[in-house]
């Protein structure tokens, strides 16, 4: 099973260890066309994450972006006694949408991580990794991009596969996808964690490389934003 | 990931006996020795970028700035990947090139310090090679107020050197894509400033002559500059 990506960089140690924080936290949808899957907020050590640029993504980071299930990850924050708070939205996020919510923090836990799969994609995701908790009072505001999981080819076929390794994208929320698709690209060719290039989409609701509409389904960084508040 | 550690620390003592900026304390400041470590994280799908380029320099030298020309420097990085040109616009001063390029899902990383005081600001450029002439990189970041051990991450944007149109033909893009001409010193871009880069479009998404599929797409950010003071 894999667990967080354990994180050695003595940068991190130079940090220091702020008290426990009651943190108010809103995130915004900012894509015109995508939605989230329920997210993930976590507060966490620095010696821990739930994904890493460059890095291949664990088991539990590809379910989340490749169906959406974040129970593999919530389990990861437990076992690493992080705080978090799992599915603020009480499911999908809209575009445009913000979603409110409270996140106590236990000492040491001084980072925060986001994750959701940006839908529909094949394994495309929001996310922070670790993000420095400010300690000062205030409102912070952090904007988020969207990452490849590089974990499955984005194909842009739309066929209700959610499972991680099986092809093909679970939905669309909005409705707007077409069907019989041929299918964009065969892999990745980058298959670590990396900036997801976008999708590409067509003006083809039956047939053409992609059932993505390239009119309603694109989208530029950044994707999301996030303001701390700290009391 | 694999991570290369490179070094290329410069002792700058030539520098030393120079020009003295604090004639002060010279004593000190000779023993004294100012080194970052930077690790370079190529974020895009499949954009091998050319090998970087940086350099330690004082305050107030920009290697670019949107709004303004490309100097030929920058034409000859964002073009054809050299990127030599750059870090030898300032004599003497503490260099890094990479001996191979940075492949897309790669990171390097090099350590690079100086011990003149004032040589405390960092540029890093590097080529987007499946581009007609997107680069990325920071230049005058101001290093000074970093302490010991503090870690600094920066999300670079691909910026348009503005010198050479985005035609995306095979003829003009060096990169393995497609393996066309590198640096020419023509200038025939639309926009003849550097600017943010729109993209590529690729011949998956209409412009069929274009000899870049929707792999070598991308959003910003494209690189990951991570730095730690030593």
């Amino acid at each position: 099973m894999n667990k967080l990506i354990p994180f050695g960089l003595a940068a991190m140690l130079a940090s220091t260890a702020v008290e426990a924080q009651e943190l108010d936290i809103t995130i915004t949808n900012l894509t015109h066309g995508s939605h989230f899957t329920p997210l993930l907020v976590a507060a966490h050590s620095g010696s821990t994450a739930l994904f890493e640029a460059g890095k291949a993504a664990s088991a539990h980071l590809q379910a989340m972006a490749e169906g959406g299930d974040i129970s593999g990850l919530s389990a990861d924050v437990d076992a690493a006694g992080g705080d978090k708070v799992a599915n603020p939205a009480a499911g999908l996020l809209a575009p445009g949408a913000s979603t409110q919510f409270s996140l106590s923090t236990n000492d040491g836990n001084d980072y925060l991580s986001v994750v959701a799969m940006v839908l529909p994609t094949n394994d495309g995701f929001v996310g922070v990794d670790r993000l420095a908790i400010p300690t000062e009072p205030g409102s912070y505001t952090y904007s988020m991009n969207a990452w490849d999981a590089g974990t499955e080819a984005n194909d842009e076929i739309v066929n209700g596969m959610g499972a991680p390794g099986m092809a093909g994208i679970p939905a669309d929320p909005l409705g707007k996808n077409g069907m019989g698709a041929t299918g964009v690209a065969s892999a990745d060719a980058n298959t670590l964690i990396h900036i997801h290039p976008g999708v590409i989409g067509d003006t083809d609701p039956n047939g053409g490389p992609s059932d993505l509409d390239s009119r309603i389904h694109r989208w530029l960084n950044p994707v999301a934003s996030l303001t701390i508040t700290v009391k | 990931m694999k991570t290369i550690l490179l070094s290329a620390m410069m002792l700058g003592l030539a520098a030393c006996s120079g020009h003295h900026r604090n004639s002060g304390n010279d004593d000190a400041n000779m023993m004294e020795m100012s080194a970052w470590r930077v690790e370079l994280l190529n974020l895009t799908n499949d954009q091998p970028m050319s090998p970087p380029a940086a350099m330690l320099h004082d305050a107030g030298f920009d290697a670019w700035q949107v709004g303004q020309p490309a100097s030929e420097a920058i034409e000859v990085l964002a073009e054809g990947g050299d990127g030599s040109q750059i870090i030898s616009l300032q004599q003497g001063n503490p260099t890094f090139s990479a001996g191979t390029p940075l492949p897309a899902g790669q990171s390097l990383a090099f350590e690079i310090g100086s011990s003149d005081p004032a040589v405390d600001h960092l540029t890093v450029a590097t080529m987007l090679v499946n581009t007609n002439d997107a680069f990325t990189g920071v230049t005058d970041l101001d290093l000074r107020d970093m302490q010991s051990g503090d870690e600094r991450i920066f999300l670079t944007p691909a910026y348009d050197a503005g010198t050479e149109f985005n035609d995306e033909a095979a003829a003009h893009i060096p990169g393995p894509a497609a393996g066309g001409e590198g640096f020419n010193p023509a200038r025939n871009d639309v926009t003849s400033v550097v600017t943010h880069h729109a993209g590529v479009v690729s011949h998956d998404d209409g412009l069929a002559d274009s000899a870049l599929s929707q792999s070598q797409r991308f959003d910003n950010p494209v690189l990951m500059i991570k730095i730690t003071r030593l």
